[in-house]
């Protein structure tokens, strides 16, 4: 049994198409890269693993049940962490209170010794740690977005183009960072990124969207050397 | 909201952290005392039924403040002001129960009523949110002004009781006003304190945010609501056994839009905020009693010099002056 699995799931915002018969499967302690240009449907696709974005055709499995009648919140207490693109932190609070509201929908376990996990992977974090979370810099916000959503104790966590306005050398550390604490907790990802390269770089399997479908699968490393996904996403 | 919090850094910085809390409760416990004395020095009828009003504004607009601190402004609290006091006034008046009999009656019916329309009407925000605030808020005048056999029309209810022989004098209602006042803003400053306080923060920033890092939102909400309009109740029981007459014109818009005015003149960011409001409004029209035609345009101008120069409310004084005494070249470093 899969992680978590979509089958056949179509979002529509209106009459727009977010997604259409959109099926991936996501197994146990596995990265998937979800590839695409611009609008393809990647976020999307999260949205609609968060019950954020509807769809009334599909449905989307964790561990084999249903979530999707659920409401975000309970999503999350299932144990799939989620880090938007965009708006990433609570920019007026600081970065120990954005780790502590993330801590919220963990059941049981002790604080401290999550907080103090988070700071492993991210000690800048901890030197910030009474800061404003909006005087971060964007690297450091999205370090703040990833250990918030690592105080819930996911199994699943989703990030939605984590590489997004940030200087490369910030982009390969997070990619470290990421697949240390992949390897740590033994979990599930879903890295939906337009930044092919390094997407495919530290994930198992990748994904291709194209206009609300899935296109091309496979494990990571085939996919990179496809000649379409490399004249496409590549720029080789 | 969401917006000027971005906009304007100085805001974020006025926030209670734990270290500050202390130093709040001790202040607060310094001025309640002050206030408790200041008008029995005084001594004068007058000034009890002034500090009364102040109580009851403190009420209003801190509880106000709690549900404008989740990033929604209602514009129909002084409703819920009124269904407290008419309630209240009926339990008593009409079944016979003594004055917390109507108070527990006047809290729990507002609170009620909130706890009905919450859910559905807080799903909107930001100028939705204001706008169906202020239709219910209509609504409740307008079956203020229409039930006649409840409320007494728009002649209002009279003839309603102290709440004992003793209170019928301002000088021993002042005491129950202030207890009343203190306990509510007791409340509202370890809600928004506790954790619940800091998910209301991170709800005013995104909701969605909220929601994805596993904080039921509208539960969350919700809950502040009812809280907020069962205090708006409870402000509304005192009120019409205060005054001891009630009438629709005492809950309208316009007292709606005076607790909201409160919150941004004072400012809207800590609790202080409105507590300052309520001074500020209710003593302001008492000095410019002698120019009752110049007493609107001088708070339109008021109002109008505080958003500009004050976006955090004259609890942003501290600030606005720190800004300017620290030069130019050294700002970034703020």
């Amino acid at each position: 049994m899969s992680k978590l699995e979509l089958r056949n799931v179509g979002v529509r915002y209106g009459n727009i198409v977010g997604t259409q018969e959109l099926s991936l499967r996501l197994e146990s302690a596995q990265t998937v890269a979800l590839v695409g240009s611009n609008g393809a449907g990647k976020s999307s696709t999260l949205k609609a693993i968060m019950g954020l974005a509807k769809y009334p055709v599909g449905d989307i499995l964790l561990a084999g049940k249903s979530i999707k009648q659920m409401p975000a919140f309970e999503i999350v207490r299932a144990g799939i962490g989620y880090s938007p693109e965009g708006r990433r932190v609570f920019g007026g609070m600081s970065v120990l209170e954005n780790l502590k509201v993330g801590a919220y929908s963990r059941k049981g376990g002790e604080f401290e010794a999550d907080l103090q996990r988070v700071f492993g992977y991210f000690p800048r974090l901890k030197e910030r740690a009474s800061q404003r979370a909006g005087s971060l810099s964007g690297g450091e916000q999205q370090m703040l977005a990833i250990g918030r959503a690592l105080m819930a104790r996911p199994s699943v966590f989703l990030l939605d183009e984590p590489s997004l306005g940030l200087a490369p050398v910030i982009v390969e550390r997070i990619g470290d960072v990421l697949q240390e604490i992949q390897r740590a907790e033994q979990l599930s990802i879903i890295l939906a990124e337009q930044n092919a390269a390094w997407a495919l770089s530290i994930a198992d399997q990748a994904v291709i969207v194209e206009l609300g479908r899935v296109t091309m699968t496979g494990p990571a490393a085939e996919i990179a050397e496809d000649p379409r996904v490399q004249r496409a996403y590549l720029g080789i | 909201m969401n917006s000027t919090a971005e906009t304007v850094p100085v805001i974020s910085k006025v926030r209670l952290g734990r270290s500050t809390s202390s130093a709040l409760i001790g202040g607060g416990i310094a001025i309640v005392a002050a206030l408790a004395i200041m008008p029995y020095l005084l001594d004068e009828r007058f000034f009890y039924h002034i500090a009364i009003l102040v109580c009851f504004a403190a009420i209003g607009a801190s509880s106000l403040h709690l549900i404008i601190r989740t990033g929604h402004v209602s514009l129909c609290h002084a409703a819920f002001i009124g269904v407290g006091a008419y309630v209240s006034a009926n339990v008593v008046m009409k079944l016979g129960f003594p004055f917390v009999g109507g108070l527990v009656a006047g809290t729990l019916a507002a609170a009620g009523l909130g706890l009905m329309i919450g859910p559905v009407i807080l799903r909107l925000t930001g100028k939705y949110f204001v706008l169906i605030t202020f239709l219910f808020g209509e609504i409740l005048r307008m079956v203020f002004v229409d039930w006649q056999s409840i409320t007494g029309g728009a002649n209002g209810l009279s003839g309603i009781p102290a709440p004992a022989p003793v209170f019928a004098e301002p000088k021993y209602f002042y005491a129950l006003a202030l207890l009343a006042a203190t306990a509510c803003v007791a409340v509202c400053g370890r809600i928004l304190s506790s954790e619940t306080g800091r998910f209301v923060n991170a709800i005013r920033e995104s909701e969605q945010l909220t929601e994805c890092v596993g904080v039921p939102v509208i539960r969350t909400k919700v809950m502040i609501f009812v809280i907020a309009c069962g205090f708006a109740g409870f402000a509304g029981a005192l009120i019409a056994h205060y005054a001891r007459y009630i009438s629709p014109p005492n809950f309208g818009p316009l007292e709606s839009l005076n607790l909201v005015i409160m919150n941004v003149i004072g400012g809207m960011q800590t609790l202080v905020g409105p507590l300052l409001g309520a001074i500020f409004l209710v003593l302001v029209p008492e000095f410019l009693r002698g120019y009752v035609q110049l007493q609107h345009i001088m708070f339109g101008v008021i109002l109008i010099l505080v958003m500009a120069f004050l976006p955090a409310g004259v609890v942003g004084v501290k600030d606005w002056v720190a800004r300017r005494m620290i030069p130019h070249d050294r700002r970034g470093e703020q």
